[in-house]
């Protein structure tokens, strides 16, 4: 394959992984517990946006600011309603809630939308040619999209209040609640900002390809994998660790040395082998900061 | 109706075998195993391909126990030096690559296709009595787990397992091989699971890497969570309240008339909330483990 074909194709898969990675780096970080249902949250909003965009008719730019706003605020009503009351529970407690929460939201999926494969409707793309490679106009509106979406999350964790205030509490908690930040606030500012993330990764999934009800949990590994691959609780580092990964999967694939061809049916495969030996040889990831 | 008791009871009494199982890890020894399933699917598979090449039943059931408890050994080593978060995540990542290998290794056992018409033992002998016949086998093979895992951990084994819960590194301070207790704890967890798997096996006819997805082990998790983790009768209890829920579909058929795909997904869905329900408000479960004082301490009123 074309080496500018090859990394067009890393950079699509690695903007999407990277939102949802993102969204689970964030409420791995500040809650300590690895969720299962961020990726859950990427299906519904984009879902959401379908039912604004093609149910209602909306312009889709604005029905996706509206799905991925709806997202957010839905993951703020989780901690209240749920993750509020585990603060003390055990690690393993707060992931069987949000397998539960992750079930939930999956079923209601496709309880309200139907086990069908969707779309927003755009019809079959005809596709560009830069650089020598084949690339939808869908594909670059992903990597612009994630690639604002990244730039102006630095910008606000570093140039505005509630961003220092998130990263003080991601830092130390108690030296931030001595400092006079509202941590509980906080924590719900991350769960807003972690599910729009979640969504906007969902809805640019969407828009490459189709709407499953599983769109989501198919991916559940592949973004521990990024996670852990770029250092949990460190947003930079699920950028890092989808890039990578992306890259692992997409060279493991276009592999061909002699008579050795990586099969592709073990292609979700790679993501188990990354997964456990980074695990192994380095836990606290590419850009792991910290371990407890 | 009688047909469906009995059928409930069959399938009450497997995943109360597994539950158990996974108990022993989660609620005793505080393994946070998330890939009880590939268990279940090693008993099953080995036990059902070794019945229909012709090998007595209770060896092909006694080989998947054995595969079962080399692969439990084989996800326990990584316990050494992980967190127990990330430990997590391995034993789910390990079970989905097992079931990926079976999905894709058709030779093997026809993919995603599954294993069908694995027969059932003994059939000729009962015939129409056959669910009655296994219903009791269930029983006694349960009623057998569950006094063989008491037993254990009222020991002083089940006792250091329960210190392992609670305080890893003060049973380490004690001299303990942390490693070594937890590996055995994982391979006890892994024969009881893959019995129930094959029991599982013989009696629905048909496995296919589908029958042990994630979910399913989500669905032991709720008996636990429901049950009452590390209360053996507890989970006994969690197991009854999840499979009715699980399989009473099959009984409301006849009277609600909704899409088979609707109703499978109401039912996710139920069983997801009350997970969420009595992990908020009731963690404790049906049953709560109940406190084991040791003797020598409380003999003497209290020093």
């Amino acid at each position: 394959m074309q080496a500018t074909q090859l990394i067009f194709n890393i950079l699509t898969r690695a903007s999407e992984l990277a939102l949802i990675g993102l969204s689970l780096t964030l409420v791995y970080d500040l809650l300590d517990f690895a969720s299962f249902a961020q990726n859950e949250f990427a299906t519904l909003g984009a879902y959401l946006v379908l039912l604004f965009s093609v149910g209602l008719g909306m312009n889709l730019i604005l029905a996706a600011v509206i799905g991925v706003i709806i997202t957010g605020l839905l993951g703020m009503l989780t901690d209240r309603v749920i993750f509020r009351w585990l603060r003390q529970s055990s690690a393993p407690i707060r992931m069987v809630a949000s397998i539960g929460l992750a079930q939930g939201i999956r079923s209601i999926v496709q309880v309200f939308w139907g086990g069908q494969i969707k779309d927003y409707g755009l019809g079959i793309q005809e596709p560009l040619i830069i650089l020598g490679a084949k690339v939808t106009p869908i594909r670059v509106l992903i990597v612009v999209v994630a690639a604002i979406a990244m730039w102006g999350f630095h910008l606000f964790l570093h140039q505005t209040d509630i961003g220092r205030s998130i990263r003080a509490t991601s830092d130390n908690r108690e030296l931030a609640e001595s400092t006079g930040i509202d941590t509980e606030r906080v924590v719900l500012y991350v769960w807003f900002l972690a599910c729009a993330f979640a969504a906007i990764g969902g809805i640019l999934i969407g828009l490459e390809t189709q709407l499953r009800p599983n769109m989501g949990e198919a991916l559940l590994l592949a973004t521990f994998c990024v996670v852990i691959l770029g250092g949990i609780g460190n947003v930079y580092g699920a950028m890092v660790g989808a890039l990578i990964f992306a890259a692992a999967e997409n060279i493991g694939i276009a592999i061909n040395v002699g008579s050795f061809q990586f099969p592709v049916k073990y292609k979700p495969a790679l993501a188990f082998i990354v997964l456990i030996l980074t695990l192994l040889i380095r836990p606290t990831g590419v850009l792991g900061r910290k371990e407890s | 109706m009688f047909a469906f008791l009995v059928h409930f009871l069959v399938m009450t009494g497997v995943f109360a075998i597994v539950a158990l199982s996974l108990n022993f890890q989660v609620g005793l020894t505080g393994l946070s195993n998330f890939g009880q399933a590939a268990f279940m699917m090693i008993g099953a598979y080995t036990s059902a391909l070794m019945y229909m090449a012709g090998v007595p039943f209770v060896f092909g059931v006694v080989a998947g126990m054995v595969v079962s408890a080399v692969f439990a050994l084989i996800i326990a080593l990584p316990s050494q030096n992980l967190r127990a978060d990330y430990w997590a995540i391995v034993s789910i990542a390990a079970a989905e690559s097992l079931r990926l290998f079976i999905n894709n290794e058709k030779w093997l056992a026809e993919g995603p296709f599954g294993l069908r018409g694995i027969p059932r033992p003994l059939s000729s002998l009962f015939g129409d009595y056959y669910t009655l016949f296994y219903f009791f086998l269930v029983l006694i093979l349960l009623g057998l787990v569950y006094f063989a895992l008491e037993r254990l951990n009222k020991s002083p084994f089940g006792r250091v397992l329960r210190g392992l819960r609670e305080a890893e590194d003060l049973m380490e301070a004690l001299g303990k091989d942390v490693f070594q207790f937890k590996a055995v704890a994982m391979i006890i967890g892994g024969l009881v699971a893959a019995l129930g798997g094959s029991l599982y096996a013989h009696y629905i006819t048909f496995v296919s890497p589908e029958s042990f997805a994630p979910a399913v082990t989500f669905l032991i998790w709720t008996m636990i969570i429901v049950g009452g983790s590390g209360n053996a009768k507890g989970v006994i209890i969690g197991a009854v309240v999840i499979t009715l829920l699980n399989t009473s579909t099959r009984l409301l058929k006849d009277y609600i008339y909704l899409p088979t795909s609707l109703v499978a997904a109401l039912r996710t869905l139920s069983i997801g909330l009350l997970t969420i329900v009595f992990v908020v408000a009731r963690p404790q479960g049906i049953l709560p483990e109940r406190k084991q004082v040791v003797s020598y301490t409380s003999k003497e009123g209290g020093n």
